[in-house]
């Protein structure tokens, strides 16, 4: 490895990374449409589409809508089961690809159990680096509430989903941003077992479309916000998390930043509130190119500014 | 293959309420075929534009005085972000992913054809026309607009192609309607074997519809909002049936954009494009 890029090696919670830059869930599908466009290798992790416990059908079809520097995704989307993995042809199964995370979700405590019980059963774990568990979904037995909504409720799945897994395994708890105390829910899930917080989810949002229009239309109240409309409400999140840590009130963890992320400025003032690395979303949607830019930017700064580590940055704005 | 190629605009013209785009971009020129499409970023590096506009290649030349060139046609009356698109000029950059797709597929021998596309979805039919007549194939070709001003290249067409039809819709019946009459007569009075369709999915409907009785094998090429082009955003999926039964959604961009439309669950797909939002008010 040569020496810029020792310089951009982070470790997030047990996942050692070339560089801070990876692939959102629902963003890079299972990389093979990276390998197509020959930008597989520009990524330091893919993470997956959250694969629940049997394969979900739509039951519509999840269009994407535009917002003002923002795209509306439906929650509600198409999943892979993870019933349906054979360890000798996984979806992301190429060696082009880099490392996968698998992201999880369910509906119940006991599916998000499930669902890693059958991740490791059927995957052996195989080429599956880390788990990133995405607790924006709605908690069935919680009317509805999302899992990162409720502190409760999420250090359960955290805890029942952390049984489930080999303990060499990191595991990523995906939370939202737009709580009232994103600490207190991240306080939770690290005593549970997970070894870095993933913030945020698409903000919950209702869509209607970007510029003037005759008709008035408004997307189903089911949506999720990402793009660069949200980086304000993640670095926040992000600072927050990083101050928590600061003050003693959450143990020291790994915080991985997603969501509005789609350049080197970007990700260097997610690294300066406390990020150790970012995902990238909706850039990768908008600029195939951007996970090239973004690390460009990043090994650029460091030789620019003389800094032996990307470590080095992280948390830098708490600092003055 | 895709390619990402930053390609310089170099000519515009207006065409009724279309302006046509010449870009030089050498690599996707090189492998594009009719049915194809680029996807372009909209809007410029401070634009509030997320997602980009996948359009039709209306022609490409693999050699020419400035390298590959590929064409395409936008509708000045389109969104935000196909205006900004019909409102670049000469040596403006537009980042391309291209080509998109699958090509129409092209007969082995010669034969009858009706070829037949509404608005902007048209733009590469005049192109696919030319290539059917070099392997000898007779075409009809109807166009659709919904008014003189949004019909594409129907000058260019009636250099390639002997009959050419102008549809438009009249004041009690839509233009959906009125394409399908259109082919209707043609394939009731011809001998076409195949129908190449291109349009947005309530053309297509009606004109596989029509096409069915006649056993007819219609490839459409689905104009369809394809928010990233590349695959990875999942947003322009088409329910289909596979040959043994089984049904499943296809992504247009990576799987389509060409489907016999025998395949395609058409009441679900549409059933799908209107449900996914409600007027309030208008």
């Amino acid at each position: 490895m040569s020496a810029a890029l020792d310089a951009l090696a982070v470790d997030v919670g047990g996942l050692r990374l070339k560089h801070p830059v990876m692939g959102a869930s629902g963003c890079v599908a299972f990389g093979r449409e990276l390998k197509r466009l020959g930008i597989a290798d520009d990524l330091a992790a893919i993470v997956t589409p959250s694969m629940t416990a049997s394969t979900r059908p739509a039951s519509r079809r999840g269009v994407l809508r535009e917002s003002a520097s923002g795209l509306l995704a439906p929650t509600e989307r198409p999943s892979l089961g993870v019933d349906r993995l054979r360890p000798t042809a996984l979806p992301w199964d190429d060696d082009a690809i880099g490392q996968v995370v698998v992201s999880i979700a369910g509906t119940t405590i006991g599916e998000c159990a499930e669902v890693a019980q059958g991740l490791r059963r059927n995957s052996l774990m195989r080429r599956v680096a880390a788990v990133e568990m995405n607790l924006a979904c709605p908690d069935a037995k919680n009317s509805g509430r999302p899992f990162s909504h409720d502190e409760f409720q999420a250090t359960k799945a955290v805890a029942r989903v952390r049984e489930e897994l080999p303990r060499s395994v990191p595991l990523l708890a995906k939370l939202s941003a737009d709580v009232t105390d994103v600490a207190d829910i991240a306080r939770g899930c690290v005593k549970a077992g997970a070894t870095a917080i993933v913030v945020g989810s698409p903000l919950r949002a209702i869509g209607r479309p970007f510029g003037p229009h005759q008709h008035i239309d408004v997307a189903a109240p089911s949506g999720g916000l990402s793009g660069p409309a949200i980086l304000p409400v993640t670095l926040r999140a992000i600072w927050d998390l990083r101050a928590a840590v600061r003050s003693g009130r959450l143990a020291p963890v790994h915080l991985v930043a997603v969501g509005g992320v789609s350049s080197a400025a970007d990700a260097l003032a997610a690294l300066a509130v406390g990020a150790t690395a970012v995902q990238l979303g909706t850039a990768l949607l908008h600029d195939p190119s951007s996970a090239r830019s973004v690390v460009d930017g990043l090994s650029e700064h460091l030789s620019h500014n003389g800094i032996d580590s990307v470590l080095d940055l992280v948390g830098l704005a708490h600092e003055g | 293959m895709l390619v990402t190629s930053k390609a310089e605009v170099i000519a515009t013209r207006r065409m009724g309420a279309f302006r046509h785009l010449t870009l030089v971009a050498p690599q996707i020129a090189d492998i594009a075929k009719p049915g194809q499409f680029v996807s372009a970023a909209v809007g410029g590096h401070a634009s509030a534009l997320v997602g980009r506009r996948t359009v039709p290649i209306s022609n490409a030349s693999p050699s020419g005085t400035y390298g590959g060139t590929v064409e395409i046609i936008v509708d000045s009356d389109g969104d935000a972000g196909v205006r900004w698109l019909a409102e670049r000029r000469a040596h403006d950059e537009v980042d391309l992913i291209g080509p998109i797709g699958r090509p129409f597929p092209l007969p082995s021998s010669a034969v009858d054809a009706v070829v037949v596309g509404v608005g902007a979805s048209a733009a590469s039919l005049s192109w696919l026309a030319g290539q059917l007549r070099d392997r000898g194939c007779r075409i009809d070709l109807v166009l659709g607009g919904t008014d003189d001003r949004h019909l594409v290249g129907v000058v260019e067409a009636r250099r390639i192609v002997g009959n050419v039809s102008v549809v438009l819709p009249s004041a009690d019946t839509g233009l959906s309607e009125q394409v399908a009459a259109a082919v209707r007569q043609l394939l009731r009075t011809g001998e076409a074997s195949v129908v190449y369709a291109a349009g947005r999915a309530p053309h297509l409907a009606s004109v596989a519809a029509v096409a069915q009785p006649f056993g007819v094998v219609v490839q459409c090429c689905i104009d369809e909002e394809m928010p990233c082009g590349t695959g990875l955003c999942g947003s322009c999926e088409v329910p289909v049936q596979s040959k043994s039964g089984d049904r499943h959604s296809i992504r247009c961009c990576t799987e389509g954009a060409v489907l016999r439309a025998d395949r395609v669950r058409w009441p679900l797909y549409l059933q799908d494009l209107s449900g996914i939002s409600t007027v309030v008010t208008s």
